[in-house]
């Protein structure tokens, strides 16, 4: 192992947060967080004092949820949230470490990209803009329905961003394989989007025999072995869910049957703002969900429609 | 003492892994990107990987810490997490030590910047 991510909740509300960055400098490991950079950690200055004894600077994402103190402030519950995590952000900057802006922008704050933009070039960091515009996944304000066609969705992703680059995702965990995930209670699962599958524990086995079982090996090879149609898929399973084997509809595999809804929100959007691909043109969610895309689906078993089954 | 290191960490067989300003970048194999879509490279190694049956050599591992959280954003999936508080300070480095004895990959530091 070479690098490990720090995931919450927020790591910054540990008390314990220094000891631990101490921990991951002793055994050569890289770190990466998130984070929202107001957390009681980042108050105290044996926090920066760790990291800036770390060989490896962490790598650090601090999200913002737009580029005003009254928007942010007032969509995290926090108020003075905005000016703290910008502080964090530029006192990380200092220490060396690679910090990017993560913003989940909605569509009330599409207008702030420029600000954002500014804002993340003052630091020196990078910017990453995550765009939140649908509202039964309980997720976004001044919102499109979930149920909008991929025509309105478009339409409306003009209007709202113009040319700005929103939602550009790669996906290179390769989880399961170069990446795995830690559970709270230090259970190893193949992705945090999927824990159903647990694989024994970190504090009572090394990871090397948990690698090599046979119910991990199992667990790899269904993600994996999909089958040679679904790289020719006529609703761009590639745009849809970048092959994400944690997804929902997994190439029929056992595992199926298990929705993610921030997770189907956010394929759903990448499939549809692609501009790429429309299973069913003019279609709404409800109808996707009922689709079988017949040119493929006998063989592979796909479920590609399952994701965009409205909730109720 | 460097910001950030670059690195090439071995897998297997002929691929490694580019790792650039601290961040995981591209998979190489002999030392060459298997291509500007890093989507479709890592899929393809994690797809060999898997059908050599060889056991991963994996090389990052997500680590939650807590599940708590001093704001409530109003579109946060972790939500439903808040309560779960996370191993002890020495549960947790007990997991991070447990993740480094696998043997699973080597690196070669080629650049520091």
């Amino acid at each position: 192992m070479r690098v490990v991510q720090l995931h919450g909740g927020d790591l910054s509300v540990r008390r314990d947060l220094a000891d631990l960055l101490a921990a991951l400098d002793r055994l050569d490991l890289f770190a990466e967080f998130f984070t929202n950079g107001t957390g009681g950690a980042w108050k105290r200055e044996e926090t920066f004092a760790a990291v800036g004894r770390m060989r490896y600077r962490p790598v650090v994402a601090v999200s913002l949820l737009g580029g005003t103190a009254a928007r942010h402030d007032r969509l995290t519950g926090l108020p003075g949230a905005f000016k703290q995590a910008l502080a964090t952000a530029h006192r990380l900057r200092g220490l060396g470490c690679p910090v990017t802006l993560a913003v989940t922008l909605t569509a009330g704050a599409a207008g702030e990209v420029g600000k954002l933009r500014t804002l993340a070039a003052a630091l020196g960091a990078a910017l990453s803009v995550n765009a939140e515009v649908f509202s039964a996944t309980g997720g976004a304000i001044d919102t499109l329905p979930f149920e909008a066609t991929p025509a309105e969705i478009l339409s409306a992703r003009r209007e709202l961003f113009g040319d700005a680059e929103v939602d550009r995702v790669e996906k290179t965990c390769a989880s399961g394989v170069l990446s795995l995930t830690v559970d709270h209670d230090g259970y190893v699962v193949g992705c945090e989007r999927n824990t159903t599958r647990r694989f024994g524990s970190l504090l009572e086995t090394p990871l090397r025999p948990i690698l090599e079982s046979a119910e991990y090996r199992e667990y790899t090879e269904a993600f994996y072995r999909r089958p040679a149609a679904c790289d020719a898929c006529p609703a761009e399973l590639r745009r849809h869910c970048n092959w994400c084997p944690a997804t929902p509809f997994n190439y029929g595999i056992p595992q199926a049957g298990w929705v993610d809804w921030h997770c189907a929100t956010a394929m759903r959007r990448r499939l549809f703002w692609a501009g790429r691909a429309d299973p069913v043109p003019g279609s709404r969610p409800a109808a996707v969900g009922a689709l079988t895309l017949p040119s493929c689906s006998a063989d592979t078993g796909c479920r590609v429609g399952l994701p965009v089954i409205i909730p109720d | 003492m460097t910001a950030t290191t670059d690195h090439l960490v071995e897998l297997d067989g002929p691929y490694t892994l580019a790792v650039e300003g601290g961040r995981i970048r591209r998979v190489c194999r002999d030392g060459v990107p298997l291509g500007p879509d890093l989507t479709a490279s890592f899929d393809e190694y994690a797809r060999q990987v898997v059908r050599r049956g060889a056991v991963p050599r994996v090389i990052k591992a997500k680590v939650l810490v807590t599940g708590a959280c001093n704001q409530r954003c109003f579109h946060c999936y972790a939500a439903a997490e808040y309560a779960k508080a996370g191993l002890d300070t020495a549960g947790l480095v007990r997991v991070l030590a447990g993740s480094t004895t696998a043997g699973c990959a080597s690196s070669n530091s080629t650049a520091a910047t």
